[in-house]
């Protein structure tokens, strides 16, 4: 046999549950347990990557990642990307309306989550100036439909039942790694903090240089008190959105 | 082909960051597994650097399907470059099997076809690979529950042929030796003796799960007693010592049992070397 004849054996028993043995020489049963071995890989990522779903979605978790795996085959060396692609086969769920529309949004938080857990940008991040605003580069903000930072605290603590749902109510989240405890946190921002990050992605400032930024988008943020301006500026770096 | 003695090491596992972290009396090197820190960075990155300031770490794949005829992933070696040179690693490792194939990545180790064809191949990836990363390569032997019917070469016969041709070095996994006995019923002292010792750079010990119809090598429990006689066996057949790894995957212990398991290797070592600490 060719090793290429070999290769494409196995991976149609493998990404296409093909029965393949016979072909391959091997015992059928022997197979069975590759075939599993692989798909409860892909499994134990999903799960570790999406506890909380897992949980919400119980009993119907298995089939869903099961369908999942079929949908989406791993393709890269990292486990963990496998997880990629999960919120677009939520969303298609929900489309169907086979699941409630806010389990997407806690895909997304779930998947953030962990990337920014694990964010390979530097977790000494040089600051050469202490006077200038630095963003924390491990964050991520997210706009939601749905209060998920409050129902995912409350559910982390106990203090929800698993049946219960998320309130209605657009939000925007803030999760980021404070890059000494390498902790997540996470924080509710509003439009006027959004807006001071924004400033900071494009480039790194000294807080007078932030202001007059702020202050020169438009007239209406004119008339946004500065006091508050400088407030809002500490909170984020309390919250280690700015560093 | 002599590469450092580095003694007796753990591999790294998450729920062990802590522990490590705080260790006065860290165990002698450690390894880790390469794809859990090429594009992770955060906590465990900073574990990791810490550890190698202090003790020698060996970056262990399971990526780069030596077995396969696909190439490697350049993306993946680039990656795996510059982890391996980071951290100064004495040398790096993967399994000799098919862990990927058609664009998909199984995350297993699926056994190698051994053919003259299939080693021609072989050995033209694993000189690539060699050559791209720069750093001592060990080819480690795998653990299988399937023996194709196609094979025409030798499993040790083929290993060894693989290490001279692409002058690599051996990880001799025991325990994978001992589970591939209970399961094909093989001689593992005979397949032990005929691997060349001369390129067996490293030891990895662990545990496995015996089911009704099949052993599985879990990684999920204690070295078995059988494993550590074999271990003891080949360490007095060779007359040196080899570096040695206990490996613990799932299941996992807590640190400090984890450690009193690399102490009972230390201690076959110590009965027949005495106190070694470096042997070059």
């Amino acid at each position: 046999m060719k090793l290429a004849d070999y290769e494409k054996l196995w991976f149609e028993s493998l990404n296409q549950n093909i029965d393949n043995s016979k072909k391959l020489g091997i015992p059928s049963d022997r197979l069975n347990l590759y075939q599993d071995f692989v798909r409860n890989h892909y499994i134990g990522a999903l799960e570790k990557m999406f506890p909380r779903i897992e949980e919400v979605l119980s009993p119907n978790w298995v089939e869903w990642s099961k369908q999942y795996y079929e949908m989406y085959p791993p393709l890269h060396f990292e486990l963990n990307s496998l997880t990629l692609n999960f919120s677009n086969f939520i969303k298609g769920l929900v489309d169907k309306g086979d699941l409630p529309e806010y389990i997407i949004e806690l895909a997304e938080y779930e998947l953030g989550e962990f990337f920014i857990y694990t964010s390979p940008e530097n977790y000494y991040q040089e600051i050469t100036n202490e006077e200038s605003l630095w963003i924390n580069k491990a964050s991520k903000i997210f706009e939601f439909q749905y209060r998920i930072g409050e129902w995912v605290k409350a559910m982390d603590e106990s203090l929800m039942a698993r049946e219960s749902k998320p309130e209605k109510v657009s939000n925007i989240l803030a999760i980021t790694r404070d890059n000494n405890s390498f902790l997540c946190v996470m924080s509710s921002l509003n439009e006027i903090d959004v807006i001071l990050v924004e400033l900071l992605r494009r480039s790194v400032l000294k807080v007078d240089e932030l202001i007059e930024e702020f202050y020169s988008i438009d007239d209406n943020l004119k008339q946004f008190d500065q006091n508050l301006l400088k407030q809002r500026i500490d909170f984020l770096k309390l919250q280690k959105i700015i560093l | 082909m002599k590469q450092k003695y580095l003694g007796i090491g753990i591999g790294v596992r998450r729920a062990h960051f802590e522990d490590l972290l705080a260790d006065k009396s860290l165990s002698d090197w450690f390894e880790i597994v390469s794809e859990n820190y090429l594009t992770i960075g955060g906590k465990s990155r900073y574990v990791i650097d810490t550890l190698a300031k202090n003790r020698p770490i060996v970056a262990h794949g399971l990526s780069l399907s030596l077995a396969s005829a696909k190439d490697p992933d350049k993306n993946y070696l680039d990656l795996l470059k510059k982890l391996v040179h980071d951290l100064d690693c004495p040398w790096f490792s993967d399994h000799l099997c098919i862990s990927g194939a058609h664009s998909a990545n199984y995350y297993d180790l699926i056994p190698p076809l051994r053919t003259e064809e299939s080693l021609e191949k072989n050995i033209q990836k694993i000189n690539y690979i060699k050559n791209y990363i720069q750093k001592p390569f060990a080819i480690e032997n795998i653990s299988h529950y399937a023996e194709s019917t196609h094979n025409t070469i030798d499993e040790v016969d083929y290993i060894n042929r693989l290490a001279e041709e692409t002058d690599s070095l051996i990880l001799l996994d025991i325990n994978n030796v001992y589970v591939n006995y209970l399961n094909h019923n093989l001689d593992a002292k005979d397949y032990l003796s005929r691997v060349n010792a001369d390129r067996v750079v490293q030891f990895h010990l662990a545990g496995h799960f015996q089911r009704e119809d099949i052993v599985i090598d879990t990684h999920g429990e204690k070295v078995c007693e059988e494993v550590w006689s074999l271990y003891e066996w080949y360490l007095k057949k060779v007359n040196r010592p080899i570096s040695t790894l206990i490996e613990w995957d799932h299941s996992l212990p807590s640190y400090n049992a984890l450690k009193e398991e690399a102490e009972i290797a230390r201690k076959i070592v110590q009965k027949l070397f005495g106190s070694i600490h470096e042997i070059s």
